[in-house]
């Protein structure tokens, strides 16, 4: 179990490893911590933890990435099996508020990937506005995720759709964009915040009627897994948009 | 006597063209060369030697080069799929690969050694904290030291000091008093067990203590 951080002082020494998922890696020391490669070496988004590593001449730097901060994380940590996010892909993220995870997808996804990051928060979107100045892999958008046609022009063919807007009507915002960005054989990964879609039922019941809503809309769910104990009462479901038919021969 | 090429001397020549004297003017190969050399704005054309054959290229690519009869076998001409293969391969494992940024695989001094080993032990070392089941019983091979960096915002409350840093993750342990203390205690504790379990082996062990 990784819990927290309280062995990450400055000055500690720390072991970094590749995780399971491609493009994230762990520091182990006292406690063991997510940690993804950052992108801007010598700075942090939101003071976070780094690490430095001395590589000959290059430096290179990890930044801490907290699961009580980034659902995406507290997945990870809580063992899902799939991210679909490997160096090099383009992920279209929906709700980036002002950018903290965004900051570690555009770290896994690395210079040769794309994040589309969509907030509608003016607010939190200033922030998403200067971090995308340093990450070139970013492009922000600020829109509302609702309305995918506004900015159709800005984005691209996506391989992954991620979707963290706390809405109620979170399963149609997803099912929309992916209609017109997300390409067919693509993945999607939708964190579900059972009191945001309905305070008074209960947890399981709503997430089942949330998966429902998704495979009306051909968004097929292959895995789900809450995450407990970073988040209460919240679900990560990733699945397959329109799987290619399956060949009869096998 | 009028020096070549004189236009007289050359009637001369032409006259009698067996004349040794003139022979002995005429210096044929001078006169080769000349024309060689002066031909473009008298730089040499004779820069490369002259390739009379081919067999100065063919040789460079024959295995026979010197110290041929020492070897053990003949080297192939080409290096076979498998060699290759194998090349490739080693130069794949140099790294975890692109999926991971090109993480190396880091030497393995004894420092490093006896950090991943720590860390693979760490859950005997630390009562208080529960730790997830180690994946991996090799120490792994892709792997960097790191340490963390100070940030303006922790200097006060979490923060090794300066004068307290140590190397290696070793001898961070065995500075931690916290970590000796339980030790210590739990060194003796696991003594005193075996006083009562082993009473007969301890009982043993003081007779022949007391003999010698
Ligand atoms: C729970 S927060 C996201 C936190 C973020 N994913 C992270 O981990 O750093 C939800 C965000 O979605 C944004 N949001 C809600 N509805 C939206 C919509 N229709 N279009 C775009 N963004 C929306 C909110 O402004 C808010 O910033």
């Amino acid at each position: 179990m990784y819990l927290f951080i309280g062995g990450f002082k400055g000055g500690k020494n720390v072991i970094i490893e590749p995780h399971r998922h491609e493009g994230v890696f762990i520091a182990r020391g006292k406690e063991d911590a997510l940690v993804t490669l950052n992108m801007v070496p010598g700075e942090a988004v939101y003071g976070e933890k780094r690490i430095s590593v001395e590589d000959g001449e290059n430096k290179i730097e990890y930044r801490v990435w907290n699961p009580f901060r980034s659902k995406l994380a507290a997945a990870i940590l809580g063992g899902v099996d799939q991210i679909y996010m490997s160096p090099g892909s383009k992920v279209l993220y929906l709700g980036a508020a002002s950018g903290t995870t965004v900051s570690h997808v555009s770290d896994v996804v690395g210079p040769e990937g794309l994040v589309y990051a969509v907030e509608f928060s003016h607010r939190s979107g200033r922030d998403l506005l200067n971090m995308a100045k340093k990450r070139t892999n970013i492009i922000p958008i600020i829109e509302d995720a609702r309305h995918p046609h506004k900015y159709r022009m800005l984005v691209g063919m996506v391989d992954t759709v991620f979707a963290d807007v706390a809405q109620p009507d979170q399963a149609r915002i997803v099912a929309l964009n992916s209609q017109y960005f997300l390409k067919n054989g693509g993945h999607f990964v939708i964190s579900i915040k059972a009191s945001c879609i309905d305070s008074t039922a209960q947890p399981e019941a709503v997430f089942a009627s949330e998966v429902k809503k998704l495979q009306a809309d051909k968004l097929k769910p292959q895995e789900q897994i809450t995450l407990e104990p970073y988040e209460r009462d919240h679900a990560v479901v990733v699945g397959v948009y329109r799987p290619p038919p399956k060949s009869k021969g096998g | 006597m009028p020096k070549f090429p004189v236009v007289i001397n050359r009637r001369d020549t032409v006259k009698n063209s067996s004349s040794k004297k003139d022979m002995e003017n005429y210096n044929i190969n001078e006169s080769y060369l000349d024309i060689q050399l002066t031909g473009r704005k008298g730089k040499s054309v004779y820069k490369e030697p002259l390739k009379f054959t081919k067999i100065d290229e063919v040789l460079k690519k024959t295995v026979i080069t010197p110290g041929f009869e020492k070897l053990e076998s003949v080297p192939a001409y080409q290096e076979s799929d498998r060699i290759m293969q194998k090349k490739r391969k080693k130069e794949r494992e140099r790294t975890k690969g692109s999926n991971w940024f090109n993480m190396p695989a880091t030497e393995v001094t004894d420092e490093v050694k006896s950090d991943l080993e720590i860390l693979q032990m760490r859950s005997v070392l630390d009562p208080k904290h529960f730790y997830k089941k180690n994946d991996l019983t090799v120490l792994p091979k892709y792997f960097q030291v790191g340490k963390v960096i100070d940030s303006p915002v922790d200097f006060y409350h979490s923060r090794v000091p300066n004068k307290e840093r140590k190397r290696t993750i070793v001898e961070e342990l065995l500075a931690d008093s916290e970590f000796k203390r339980y030790n210590k205690r739990r060194y003796k504790e696991i003594i005193e067990e075996r006083r009562k379990t082993h009473y007969k082996a301890h009982a043993n062990a003081r007779k022949l203590k007391r003999k010698k």
